[in-house]
């Protein structure tokens, strides 16, 4: 998984716990995080104005949409990952066309998804 | 009767012309009382100047119904007094020159004599080749009945017999119309009213017929005005009337969804069951459909279904939460990495399983689902591994047992059996069993890993294995350490859901 080392990481997750699981997995994967953002405002501000390879984005972030970060982030063209629990049916809406990682997550699935997803960035 | 003589001849020509009448008056009779009347003007013409007919009632008893020169206390002691039974087939008349020369009881020759009769005949009517009645003819004085007098009174009786019976089967007739009206009107009564919307459509999809339910929904007053394709929403117009028109087409069933546009300008979605009408010789007549409003079962459907994706997010967040904190907790090396591993599958195992059973809104997953899902959860190369058995639905909780145990058994695999080199295979079987309540047997079998001992104490794993098969899927769980490989076998009674039509 050698395209994730050094990567720049954008995490949007509004469980604190969970935001510092996958950082702890990125990190060990070589890449550094930028965030996590826990609000749908914090990561839109990161997604504007900070260097991104690529970012994971919590599905459901408080209730609020993702859409506008997602809609920032593909205007930049930055590749996304999605994660959410809702199962790839319901959150298909938002999700159409991106890469979807389960939660809970493992670290696995995650190097997989961001692989598959700077690949073909 | 002498052949030749003038008299004879004339006699002839008023007997055919007797016939003549009877038939031209019987062929345009309409009711049983011109029936006998005509009987008896042709009996009284040619035959002896008295005569009567007679039918048997209800009760089978010989009843006078019409007559010529009888006395009522005549009638009244000879009702009934009959040769024949009802219904007997085909009996010989009777032919009596001189009444004091029967057998007949006194009573009878007494009351015979007394109305001044000497000679009768009793000539059967038959109806559908048995008898129901007899006509009778009477002479004051003795009489010999000559072969064409027998022959004439014969057929006459079989005129009189024919005009019944055509007369039985109007009547039998009229009443069957009469039934079936009856049963029509009933059955239009029951398609109008019924909390239900009927409707009927002819040969090339025209509406013919709407129920009160479905003039009350369309707010139709006039059929002839009203067209139902318009009131199809746009998106739906194209999938129903195409739906519609092959039914037609080929005279078959059709079920279908859409929605329309009701009186007060809502759409509703309709499901409607249509099937082909024919006329009682076979032609095709149109389409009768049912529609039934599914609006709110649709609208529940998709509430209880956004409940439940809901539901499903939250627990898999909160799995994600306890994945955390479980993380930070050992993270400076206060558990080995493999317990972390261990720890991670787990909760994984069970994260998927309630995956699945969120996809059938909890009710039940297909067994072979449920293995296939546990090996590709954990990147296991489905090449190596063969899944077989019936299509088994497994309820709720005892999906989530199996989906634990099958992921311990695999996570062993992985770390010292079948999946721990290059070329190990499992094989995961199972059969139903058709006991009473039935049961499952899975068997798990390893093959082709390393040499295999049985572990010196019971790890974590096969506790659970043990422990969880046993308590969420009542089974007997037995673990053989052979040399070729682990065989685990479940023997589960479980609920196992029939396939449902």
């Amino acid at each position: 998984m050698t395209t994730i080392a050094g990567k720049r990481i954008l995490v949007v997750e509004d469980e604190a716990i969970i935001a510092a699981f996958v950082e702890d997995l990125l990190v060990e994967l070589g890449a550094s995080v930028v965030g996590p953002a826990y609000s749908v405002s914090q990561g839109l501000a990161l997604a504007s104005f900070s260097a991104i390879d690529v970012a994971l984005l919590d599905v459901n972030v408080r209730n609020e949409a993702i859409a506008p970060i997602r809609d920032e982030l593909r205007r930049r063209g930055i590749p996304i990952v999605f994660a959410t629990g809702y199962g790839q049916d319901r959150s298909r809406d938002v999700t159409e066309g991106f890469i979807v990682v389960d939660k809970p997550y493992s670290k696995d699935r995650i190097a997989r998804a961001l692989h598959e997803c700077l690949l073909s960035a | 009767m002498e052949g030749g003589s003038k008299e004879a001849l004339e006699l002839r020509i008023d007997e055919l012309d007797a016939l003549y009448q009877l038939t031209n008056v019987l062929y345009r009779s309409k009711s049983l009382s011109q029936i006998l009347e005509a009987g008896l003007d042709a009996i009284v013409r040619v035959l002896g100047d008295r005569a009567s007919i007679l039918l048997f009632d209800e009760a089978g008893v010989m009843q006078f119904v019409a007559w010529r020169g009888l006395s009522d206390a005549y009638r009244n002691r000879l009702a009934g007094h009959t040769p024949w039974t009802p219904g007997q087939i085909d009996p010989d008349p009777i032919f009596v020159s001189d009444i004091r020369d029967t057998n007949e009881p006194d009573w009878i020759k007494q009351q015979i004599l007394a109305e001044g009769i000497r000679g009768l005949a009793f000539i059967p009517l038959l109806t559908a080749g048995t008898v129901s009645g007899k006509f009778m003819s009477y002479y004051a004085e003795p009489h010999i009945f000559e072969e064409s007098e027998r022959n004439l009174a014969l057929t006459i009786a079989r005129q009189i017999g024919f005009s019944l019976e055509k007369l039985h089967a109007e009547e039998a007739r009229r009443i069957a119309e009469e039934e079936l009206r009856e049963s029509e009107a009933r059955f239009r009564v029951m398609a109008e009213e019924a909390p239900v919307m009927i409707w009927t459509s002819g040969t090339s999809g025209q509406c013919l017929y709407l129920n009160a339910m479905l003039r009350e929904f369309w707010g139709v007053e006039e059929l002839e005005d009203f067209d139902w394709a318009i009131t199809m929403h746009p998106d739906d117009a194209d999938a129903i009337t195409a739906g519609m028109v092959a039914a037609t087409q080929d005279r078959k069933q059709v079920d279908i969804e859409g929605r329309y546009r009701n009186a007060i300008g809502d759409y509703r979605i309709l499901r409607t069951r249509a099937r082909p009408r024919f006329s009682p010789n076979g032609e095709f007549l149109g389409m009768i459909g049912v529609n039934v409003d599914i609006t709110e079962r649709r609208r529940s459907d998709e509430q209880r279904e956004l409940l439940l994706a809901e539901l499903n997010h939250r627990v898999k967040n909160t799995l994600a939460v306890v994945q955390g904190i479980a993380h930070q907790t050992f993270r400076n090396g206060s558990a080995a990495p493999e317990a972390r591993a261990a720890f991670e599958g787990r909760l994984l195992a069970l994260s998927n399983a309630h995956s699945l059973l969120t996809h059938s809104n909890w009710e039940n997953a297909l067994l072979d689902r449920v293995a296939k899902d546990t090996f590709s959860n954990q990147g296991i190369d489905l090449s190596r591994v063969s899944i077989a058995g019936p299509k088994v639905e497994l309820p709720a909780r005892q999906a989530l047992g199996l989906s634990l145990g099958l992921h311990e058994l695999c996570t062993n695999a992985v770390k010292y059996g079948a999946f721990s080199n290059e070329d190990g295979r499992v094989e995961v079987r199972w059969r139903v069993n058709e006991t009473v309540p039935k049961s499952i047997c899975i068997v798990w079998t390893e093959a082709g890993g390393p040499p295999v001992t049985p572990p010196e104490r019971q790890g974590f794993g096969s506790r659970l294995i043990k422990q969880v098969l046993s308590s969420d899927l009542d089974a007997e769980v037995s673990m053989s350490f052979e040399p070729t490989g682990l065989v685990c076998e479940i023997q589960a009674a479980i609920p196992i859901v029939e396939d449902s039509q």
